[in-house]
């Protein structure tokens, strides 16, 4: 297994496989870094909080998560903005492609 | 290092919209009787169940699933349905079948049943999605494609085409409706069932099970330099030469499919990652992304990973960027567009 397996959604055996990019510690902390730089726009960071996750807003709003799919969820509701990972390259408003 | 065998139990969704098809196909594979065995899951819809009577050898492993649609109303009676399946195998030591086909009803949308495989704990341990496949109405697809958005969403979601009745129309037809079908889903394998060169190995090829064969990730070669584009569905190649760091990447695709959860149809992959001694075969399902596969090598020289998206309503040009920019690469290498899809169906004269 490789670090392929830590990430992505479809249940806890995924995030239980060893990495190939180092310690699991390490792997878990570059994972976090990550989806901090995707929260950024959102005005909300995610922390890790055993074993799983804290989703804080910039008032003080906490959610604790247990996968990345809550996080984008979590971040929704207490940050300024839906995570659109598209959003700052958008030229074309998205109604008008529909 | 080689991949690991992949022991689970290959299933394979067999849509299509209404009158295209399916039960007949599935007849010509029950009947080849050489290949691998294979227990049936039939959905119909309706008070009266009558597919399951025209597949005549479809006693024993097959499960008929009636009144509601597996991809909505019944999905828990396929969960079931799957259970009973894999439980008589290991009764019979693993000897009762090696694959499993899902017949869908005609309306129905694949990506939640392929999310049911994904999801279900014990579902995902024991089965694995091993592909889609469409029937197309060579008579009636132009048709049905312009006017049902199901038809369209189960072509643009299919790995493998089966034209059916292309033997009731001219070429000329068959051509202009593969083209049509091209623009929907240019990586799909597209087979004319009913063409003077069809054999029954065609018949085989498209349930093909083995995940990690040439066949299998064969949609590696149509992949599109240019985008291909039907309504306001696209094919997107992304493509990059520099090795993707996988939580990055899998950071960005996550957050990227739970965003555009209603427009991503298909999401094809082969990555090179750091550390990894052979490619990362990617497979995403609408919103469902499926366990990253490994292979043990590379199915041609490139080294170059690269990503097919089919979706619709999103600027390609933010998508790349934005890709791009999360992995901190270069822009993407441009080639050739050459759909063997429609190479296959029309060869090419110099």
């Amino acid at each position: 297994m490789c670090g392929a397996c830590g990430v992505l959604q479809g249940g806890p055996e995924w995030l239980e496989c060893a990495a190939i990019e180092g310690p699991r510690l390490a792997a878990r902390q570059k994972r976090l870094r990550h989806v901090n730089r995707m929260l950024a726009a959102t005005g909300t960071k995610v922390s890790e909080s055993s074993g799983g996750m804290i989703v804080r807003s910039l008032t003080g709003a906490t959610r604790v998560v247990d996968d990345l799919s809550h996080v984008w969820l979590a971040a929704a509701e207490i940050g300024r903005k839906t995570v659109d990972p598209l959003a700052p390259f958008r030229t074309v408003k998205r109604d008008r492609l529909q | 290092m080689t991949a690991p065998l992949d022991r689970r139990v290959p299933v394979i969704v067999l849509g299509g919209f209404l009158g295209s098809g399916k039960t007949t196909l599935l007849k010509r594979l029950l009947e080849r009787g050489d290949g691998p065995r294979t227990a049936v899951i039939i959905n119909e819809f309706g008070e009266i169940s009558l597919d399951h009577l025209l597949v005549s050898n479809v006693e024993g492993n097959s499960v008929v699933l009636k009144n509601g649609c597996v991809c909505c109303v019944i999905r828990t009676d396929l969960q079931s349905a799957l259970r009973d399946l894999l439980d008589a195998k290991a009764v019979a030591g693993g000897r009762q079948f090696d694959r499993i086909v899902i017949e869908t009803t005609g309306l129905a949308d694949p990506g939640p049943i392929a999310q049911t495989l994904g999801t279900d704990p014990m579902l995902r341990r024991q089965t694995r999605l091993a592909g889609i496949v469409c029937t197309v109405d060579a008579m009636n697809g132009a048709h049905q494609i312009g006017a049902h958005e199901e038809c369209l969403q189960q072509i643009a979601i299919a790995d493998r085409i089966a034209l059916t009745k292309t033997d009731l129309i001219e070429e000329d037809a068959v051509g202009s409706l593969t083209g049509m079908i091209a623009g929907i889903n240019v990586r799909a394998g597209i087979f004319d069932l009913q063409g003077q060169m069809a054999t029954g190995d065609d018949v085989e090829a498209l349930f093909e099970t083995d995940g990690t064969s040439e066949a299998a990730i064969s949609w590696i070669r149509c992949a599109p330099a240019l985008t291909a584009r039907h309504a306001n569905i696209e094919n997107v190649l992304f493509e990059t030469l520099q090795p993707v760091d996988w939580t990055a990447f899998a950071v960005w695709l996550s957050a990227f499919v739970h965003h555009y959860a209603d427009d991503v149809l298909r999401i094809k992959g082969l990555l090179t990652v750091p550390g990894a001694a052979g490619p990362i075969v990617l497979d995403v399902v609408r919103n469902h992304i499926h366990p990253p596969r490994h292979l043990s090598d590379w199915p041609d020289d490139s080294r170059a990973s690269r990503i097919v998206f089919i979706v619709r309503n999103i600027e390609v040009r933010a998508l790349k960027l934005s890709l791009l920019d999360f992995l901190g690469h270069a822009p993407e290498i441009k080639q050739e567009f050459i759909p063997p899809a429609l190479e296959r169906a029309h060869p090419q004269t110099a």
